[in-house]
């Protein structure tokens, strides 16, 4: 184990495929000669050459096309969306092509092919440039979708991306690419489709994506503080979901509070709620809650922007209420008529 | 990676042999459309009647190992890269011997063993995956190329814009094909472009472009063999435009009303121009009809080992998604 960040963790896999198997190939806006704006793929150029390590144009649709092209005929292609925002612009490769030839050709045509991209409120880069679209993507049955929310994992993500037969997404986070944590030396992988039980805890489960897991961890330590043993699960795949670890979770504490940075609406918050309560109706003790981001636009102005966003506060506020919950109707049977 | 494959038997198809292929195509789509009209095919159908030529040219230049993109209108590639024919005709009608096992249908068959990864319904991925075929064929430095075909339709989508771009700038050995058949569904071409030369766009990426006469079977065939030669040497892609015109309604939705009848006498058809340019060589009539007469053989042949073909098993689609919905089974 070493302290890295989650830049040099993702610059760790990289450089650790690419040396691994040549058919592995970066691309990407500034990703060569700049070493990508958040320092991702920085020092690949030197050490892989100009034929591996590539500079694209302004193209999203056409690098991650072209790159899907590549990956059905040999190579391992790794593309780098400098904004997930931008990524709307080659949904078409994916939703119509990535997600879609292995499953008509039966598997005789493999997509191994990685697009990395990040996203996430915190910086004030308002409307065009904070979104988060993962659930564009998680939509689609085809394309694996992974949200790393620490170092290890960026670096174990990567790994299991790039060596996997399917396409992937990865959502990385522009707030996480500075924070610092032990990563482990070498080999690192860390299995697709899986969750976290990151904290364990017995009286609420809060689980957490990509960004909003640090502030589920701040959020139980202060519900520690006033007695609460609070579980957080870092959901790391959006698709597949880990439905098993997500529902053990939500079966041992009986109360659920799911959070994510973006829209309630038709997102992963929701998904996650309607598995909880398919799966684990019978052992809840209340109803599931969420949070997330006022149905608005990002805002740029940042006391604007902390208005929209979700937080420890509202997850706290939400576990909180839960407990009462409990405090109000102790019988877990009498739960079963709400809602 | 790397095909095998009969069709790819190291000798440029003569014309008689073009003229075989273009009777197969010919008897492919009259079969489909009466397999459309049967209701025996469902869902869209686009046929090539009247584009045999430019569809069945292009692919004769090419040798294992290479690589074809294709359209929603793929059948001229199927037929010129030797697909067999049973299980083309039972994928698009759906069944379990399909290359796809039905999961395709006519726009989507993909067999890799005939360099044909996959087709796309979508305008403007021919050209995506074309770059993407192409680079991982310049890293391996093997001379193979990518045969990209598109269409006239194409040409104002963004992703030609990107893909002529990345193709010039990494001269990756791509011939871009360009089947200008006149119209996008009832959109004339030039009711959607101010500049109608295609293959003038070719020079403002820096791809060299020629244009050639899209009916003229041998023509097609000479002028893309140039372009792959140009490609498996280094030489970097070219833009081809063949010049042809789709006698075919759009597809079997198509209402009409939008041609004038009369504007299709401006193209000969493909498979006339072939058989006199035969018979004029001394290939005697019987002959030639000879080859028309066994070109609609196989493909009743094909249409009844599609026919006999059984629906395709669910159960595998049920195992997919319990994959892919993260549920344990």
């Amino acid at each position: 184990m070493r302290p890295m960040t989650y830049a040099q963790a993702l610059n760790d896999a990289l450089r650790q495929e690419m040396r691994r198997d040549e058919k592995v190939v970066v691309l990407g806006q500034d990703v060569a000669v700049y070493g990508g704006i958040f320092g991702a793929t920085h020092g690949l150029l030197d050490e892989f050459g100009p034929g591996r390590v590539v500079d694209t144009p302004i193209s999203e649709n056409g690098m991650v096309g072209a790159a899907m092209g590549m990956a059905m005929s040999g190579l391992r292609p790794v593309v780098e969306i400098m904004y997930s925002d931008f990524l709307t612009l080659a949904m078409d490769s994916l939703a119509n092509g990535a997600a879609v030839f292995p499953f008509v050709s039966r598997g005789r045509i493999k997509i191994p092919l990685v697009v990395r991209t990040q996203g996430g409120p915190g910086g004030s880069a308002g409307p065009q440039h904070s979104k988060s679209i993962e659930q564009w993507v998680a939509h689609l049955p085809g394309i694996h979708t992974v949200m790393p929310s620490n170092p290890a994992d960026a670096k174990g993500l990567l790994t299991a991306a790039i060596r996997s037969d399917d396409p992937v997404v990865m959502f990385e986070h522009k707030a996480l690419y500075t924070t610092e944590d032990l990563v482990p030396e070498g080999e690192h992988l860390t299995p697709l489709g899986t969750a976290a039980v990151i904290h364990e805890g017995t009286d609420v489960t809060i689980i957490a994506i990509s960004g909003m897991v640090r502030h589920a961890l701040d959020a139980a330590a202060r519900l520690s503080a006033l007695g609460v043993s609070t579980e957080v699960v870092d959901v790391r795949s959006l698709r597949p979901l880990d439905t098993q670890t997500l529902v053990a979770s939500a079966r041992k504490t009986g109360r659920v509070v799911v959070a994510h940075e973006t829209w309630l609406r038709y997102g992963p918050t929701a998904e996650i709620a309607a598995v909880i309560m398919e799966e684990a109706f019978e052992d809840l003790h209340a109803p599931v809650a969420r949070v997330g981001a006022l149905a608005v636009p990002y805002p740029a102005s940042p006391s604007l922007e902390l208005a929209v966003l979700g937080g420890a506060d509202d997850i706290v506020w939400a576990a909180s209420k839960l407990m009462t919950t409990r405090l109000v109707r102790p019988q877990s049977n009498e739960m079963r008529g709400i809602r | 990676m790397t095909y095998s494959t009969t069709v790819f038997d190291g000798r440029t198809p003569d014309l008689t042999e073009l003229y075989r292929r273009m009777c197969v195509l010919r008897h492919l789509d009259l079969a489909l459309d009466h397999l459309s009209h049967q209701g025996k095919i469902k869902g869209p159908m686009h046929l090539g009647f009247g584009q045999e030529a430019a569809g069945i040219g292009a692919t004769a230049a090419l040798r294992r190992g290479d690589i074809t993109t294709a359209t929603h209108r793929p059948h001229a590639q199927y037929v010129g890269l030797g697909l067999p024919l049973g299980p083309t005709i039972a994928e698009m009608m759906g069944r379990a011997d399909g290359q796809c096992g039905g999961r395709g249908g006519h726009m989507l068959i993909a067999d890799p063993d005939y360099g044909l990864l996959s087709p796309s319904g979508i305008v403007g991925h021919s050209l995506l995956l074309a770059v993407g075929h192409g680079y991982s064929q310049k890293l391996a430095n093997a001379g193979d190329v990518t045969l990209c075909v598109t269409g006239d339709g194409s040409v104002n989508s963004g992703a030609f814009n990107e893909s002529a771009n990345m193709a010039a700038l990494w001269q990756l050995p791509v011939v871009i094909f360009v089947e200008n058949n006149q119209y996008a569904l009832s959109v004339a071409l030039e009711r959607s472009v101010h500049e109608t030369e295609l293959y003038r766009r070719g020079w403002g990426y820096g791809i060299p472009g020629i244009r050639v006469n899209g009916n003229d079977v041998e023509a097609v065939r000479d002028c893309v063999a140039h372009a792959v030669r140009r490609a498996r040497t280094g030489g970097g892609p070219t833009l081809v435009e063949a010049v042809t015109y789709r006698s075919a309604d759009f597809s079997g939705a198509d209402r009409g009303g939008y041609r004038d009848i009369t504007e299709a006498e401006r193209f000969t058809d493909p498979l006339s121009i072939a058989r006199d340019r035969l018979i004029a060589a001394g290939a005697s009539a019987e002959r030639v009809d000879a080859t028309d007469r066994d070109a609609r053989q196989t493909v009743a042949d094909a249409v009844a080992f599609a026919e006999a073909s059984p629906w395709p098993d669910a159960s595998e689609l049920v195992e997919i998604a319990h994959k892919w919905d993260g549920t344990r089974i």
